[in-house]
C-alpha cells in the first residue's frame, strides 16, 4: 500500500485569521514543504472547475491556477519534485464543486454532464503529467441541491442518476486511453451514499469505473465500513481515509448544506485521522488480507491546525504500519 | 442611528468564506485541538465582531450568496438574522464582469448578474460594485471595440439594477483588464444615469492614480467608497499586469487598514466635506493576517481622525 497525503487537509474555503491567505502561492509554498518533512513523497490534489475567480490565485485548485503559477502541471511537478514530492497519485473532482460553479458561469443545469466530463477530461491530461495514478470523481451533487434543482421530481432525479452512471463510464474510457484508472467516491450526500454504491456500480461498467470506499462517508450513512471494505477490497483501485465522529441525527444530507450542518448538537464531520472514531486498524487488515496495493489516500479533511495535521497524518500512517506488523508477529 | 452625513460598512471577505449560520458547541470545535477555530467559522459572531466595533453595515462577495443561502434558506433570512446582531444594513455586493470586452458573453454575465441582483435586493442591498472586466493578465490592454463593451455591459448591468432599486458602480482594481491608461477614458464611456463608480483608494492609488485629485474631478459619479490603504503607489506595469498580481508570490501585503500606509485619507475627508457627500461608506480590508485587530483598529481611525474632519 502507498500512503498518499492529501491537500485537502487544507479547507481553501473557510473563515477565520489567515484564511483569506490560502489563495496565496507563498502560503502554499510553505504548506507543500511540509508534506515530505513529514514523510510523505506523493500526494492527492482535490480540484475544483477553473472559473476566473479561483484560477487568478496560487493555490493548486485548479488546472488553470497550476497553468497561470507555473506554466503547466508539467512545471508543477517539477516545482514539486525540487520539494521531494514525487508526484501527484490522485485527483478529486466532484460533481457538486461543478454543481457550485453553475452560479459564477450561469451554466444551464442540462449542460451539466457535459461540462463535467470537460472538467474530468482536462483533469486526466494534467493527472498524466503530474506521473498519477488515479482520477477520484464523486458522481453527483448533494440530494439537497437535486430536489431543489428538480423541485423534488423523482423521475427527473433518477434520469440525473442514470445520466451520472453514463458520464462516468465516459470518463472511465477516457481515463482508460490514458492509462489513469477511475475511482468513484460516494460521500454521505450525494445520490449514492452509502448502501446506494451497490446499485449505482451495477450500472456503471465495472471495466472502466471502480469503487474507492472511504470508512467516515459510509459511517456517516449508515453503512458499515467493514463490510464495504471487505466487498470492495478486491476491486479497489484507491481507497480514501478519512475520519469522523459525526453522526446524522436530523438527516443533513438531505439539506442544502449537508458538509456544514446548520443545526443540531453536533456540526463538525471532519476530525484529523486518528482522532475520529473510525477503527483504521481493522480495515488495514482487510486490505492487507485482499493483497490491496493501491494508493491509500489520507484525508485529514479541512483539519483546524494544518501543520499538526500534517504530522498527526504522520503518526497516524506509522502507527497503523507498526501496529499490524506487532500482530502479524503475535 | 446617530445623525450623521456617513455612516461606515464593512466588507466581510476579510475573514475568507463563512460556511456556518452559528456553532452550537464549543466543546466539539476545542477538545483535541485546543485551538481558536470555534470564534471565526460562523456568521454569528463574525457580525457581532462587526457591530461590537460599532460598525452598521457589511458588504458581501458574490461569490458568497451560495453558501449563505445553504446556511440561511434565503438572503431575507440573513437579513433579518444580521439585524438581530445589530447590523442595520447589508449594503452591497461585489461582483465582477469577467469576459466583458467580448460581446458574446454579455448574455451569460447577465444572467449570472440577475442572480446577483436579485440575492443582493432580497437582502435590501443598496449598490453593486462590478469589477468591470478581467485580470489584465492574459485580457488587457483593451482596444477600443473590448473597452467600448466592457462600458456596454457595465450600462446594461446598471439599467438591470435600476429596476430594483439598486445602483452599480465601477470598482477598479490595479490588476484589471481596464488599467491606468483607460481608467478614466472608461468611466466617461459609461452611461452617468445608471452607472456610479466606487472608489478603492488602495486599487486606484497603486494604479498611479492620485486619489485626491481623482475624486473632486469625479466626485459626482463617486458615490461609493472601499477605504482601504497601501504603502506601495503606482506599481510599475509589469507588476499590475502579472498572472495573478493581487495575490503576491512572495507574500507581500498589498493593502493595509487606513492609517497603516500612506494615503492621504484626511485630504480624502476635507473633498467629502467640501462636497458634501452623503451615504455610507465601505471598508475594505482584504489581505490583513489578523481580521479583529485590523477592524478596531480601523474603527478607532474612524473615531480619532476622519471623524473630527467630517462625519
Amino acid at each position: 500500500m502507498k500512503a498518499v497525503a492529501s491537500f485537502g487537509i487544507v479547507n481553501a474555503d473557510t473563515s477565520g485569521p489567515g484564511a483569506f491567505l490560502r489563495a496565496a502561492k507563498w502560503y502554499w509554498d510553505e504548506i507543500t514543504d511540509m508534506f515530505p518533512a513529514a514523510g510523505f513523497s506523493s500526494i492527492m490534489i482535490p480540484m475544483v472547475p477553473n472559473t476566473e475567480n479561483v484560477s487568478r490565485n496560487g493555490a493548486p485548485i485548479c488546472t488553470a491556477s497550476i497553468r497561470t503559477r507555473f506554466g503547466s502541471p508539467k512545471g508543477y511537478l517539477s516545482y514539486l519534485n525540487d520539494k521531494g514530492v514525487e508526484n501527484v497519485e490522485a485527483i478529486t473532482i466532484s460533481a457538486q464543486s461543478q454543481f457550485n460553479s453553475l452560479f459564477e458561469t450561469g451554466l444551464p443545469i442540462e449542460k451539466f454532464f457535459d461540462e463535467f466530463y470537460d472538467h474530468a477530461a482536462d483533469t486526466v491530461e494534467a493527472l498524466q503529467e503530474l506521473k498519477g495514478s488515479t482520477l477520484l470523481v464523486s458522481p453527483t451533487p448533494g440530494i439537497g441541491f437535486l430536489n431543489q434543482t428538480f423541485n423534488g421530481d423523482e423521475n427527473q432525479i433518477e434520469k440525473f442518476l442514470a445520466d451520472a452512471a453514463q458520464c462516468m463510464n465516459r470518463i472511465g474510457a477516457n481515463c482508460r486511453k490514458n492509462q489513469i484508472n477511475l475511482a468513484i467516491r460516494n460521500e454521505y450526500w450525494t445520490l449514492m451514499r452509502g448502501t446506494g454504491i451497490d446499485a449505482f456500480m451495477k450500472i456503471v461498467d465495472k471495466e472502466l469505473v471502480s469503487y474507492a470506499p472511504d470508512p467516515a462517508h459510509l459511517h456517516i450513512a449508515g453503512a458499515d465500513p467493514d463490510a464495504y471494505f471487505k466487498k470492495y477490497a478486491g476491486q479497489a483501485k484507491a481507497v480514501c481515509f478519512t475520519d469522523t465522529k459525526f453522526v446524522d441525527e436530523s438527516d443533513v444530507y438531505k439539506t442544502i448544506s449537508p458538509e456544514f450542518p446548520q443545526d443540531g448538537r453536533l456540526q463538525r464531520v471532519y476530525y484529523d485521522l486518528g482522532f475520529g472514531d473510525m477503527d483504521f486498524e481493522k480495515l488495514y487488515a482487510i486490505l492487507k488480507e485482499a493483497d490491496f496495493d493501491g494508493p491509500v489516500i489520507l484525508d485529514s479533511k479541512y483539519s483546524l491546525d494544518i501543520p499538526k495535521g500534517i504530522l498527526r497524518m504522520r503518526t497516524f500512517w506509522n502507527n497503523l504500519e507498526k501496529n499490524y506488523a506487532a500482530k502479524e508477529v503475535q | 442611528m446617530e445623525n450623521r452625513n456617513i455612516n461606515y460598512t464593512y466588507m466581510t471577505n476579510l475573514w475568507g468564506n463563512i460556511n456556518y449560520k452559528q456553532i452550537n458547541n464549543f466543546n466539539e470545535w476545542y477538545m483535541g485541538d485546543f485551538g481558536s477555530a470555534y470564534y471565526y467559522q460562523d456568521w454569528d459572531k463574525i457580525l457581532r465582531y462587526f457591530a461590537g466595533a460599532g460598525f452598521k453595515g457589511i458588504e458581501i462577495m458574490v461569490f458568497s450568496v451560495p453558501s449563505i443561502v445553504n446556511a440561511f434558506g434565503s438572503m431575507k433570512n440573513f437579513k433579518e438574522f444580521a439585524l438581530e446582531r445589530g447590523i442595520e444594513r447589508i449594503t452591497g455586493m461585489f461582483s465582477h464582469h469577467v469576459g466583458s470586452q467580448d460581446k458574446r458573453n454579455h448574455p451569460d454575465i447577465f444572467a449570472y448578474e440577475q442572480q446577483a441582483i436579485d440575492a443582493l435586493a432580497e437582502c435590501g442591498g443598496i449598490n453593486l460594485i462590478v469589477q468591470p472586466a478581467g485580470q489584465y493578465y492574459g485580457t488587457g490592454p483593451l482596444d477600443e471595440e473590448g473597452l467600448k463593451n466592457v462600458a456596454e455591459c457595465m450600462n446594461t448591468v446598471g439599467r438591470m439594477c435600476a429596476e430594483k432599486g439598486l445602483a452599480v458602480s465601477i470598482h477598479n482594481e490595479f490588476w484589471c483588464a481596464v488599467n491606468k491608461y483607460d481608467h478614466e477614458k472608461f468611466l466617461e464611456m459609461t452611461d452617468p444615469n445608471y452607472v456610479y463608480y466606487c472608489l478603492d483608494t488602495a486599487q486606484v492609488a497603486i494604479m498611479g492614480k492620485d486619489i485626491l485629485h481623482f475624486y473632486d474631478t469625479y466626485h459626482d459619479r463617486v458615490q461609493y467608497f472601499h477605504i482601504k490603504d497601501t504603502t506601495y503607489v503606482n506599481a510599475p506595469d509589469e507588476k499590475r499586469f502579472g498572472a495573478g498580481a493581487e495575490f503576491d508570490e512572495q507574500g507581500a501585503r498589498w493593502f493595509w487598514e487606513p492609517g497603516g500606509g500612506v494615503l492621504d485619507f484626511k485630504g480624502l475627508w476635507e473633498l467629502m466635506k467640501k462636497h458634501n457627500h452623503k451615504g455610507w461608506i465601505g471598508i475594505e480590508s482584504d489581505g490583513t493576517p489578523d481580521p479583529l485587530a485590523t477592524i478596531l483598529l480601523t474603527k478607532n481611525y474612524i473615531d480619532t481622525v476622519l471623524d473630527p474632519i467630517y462625519k
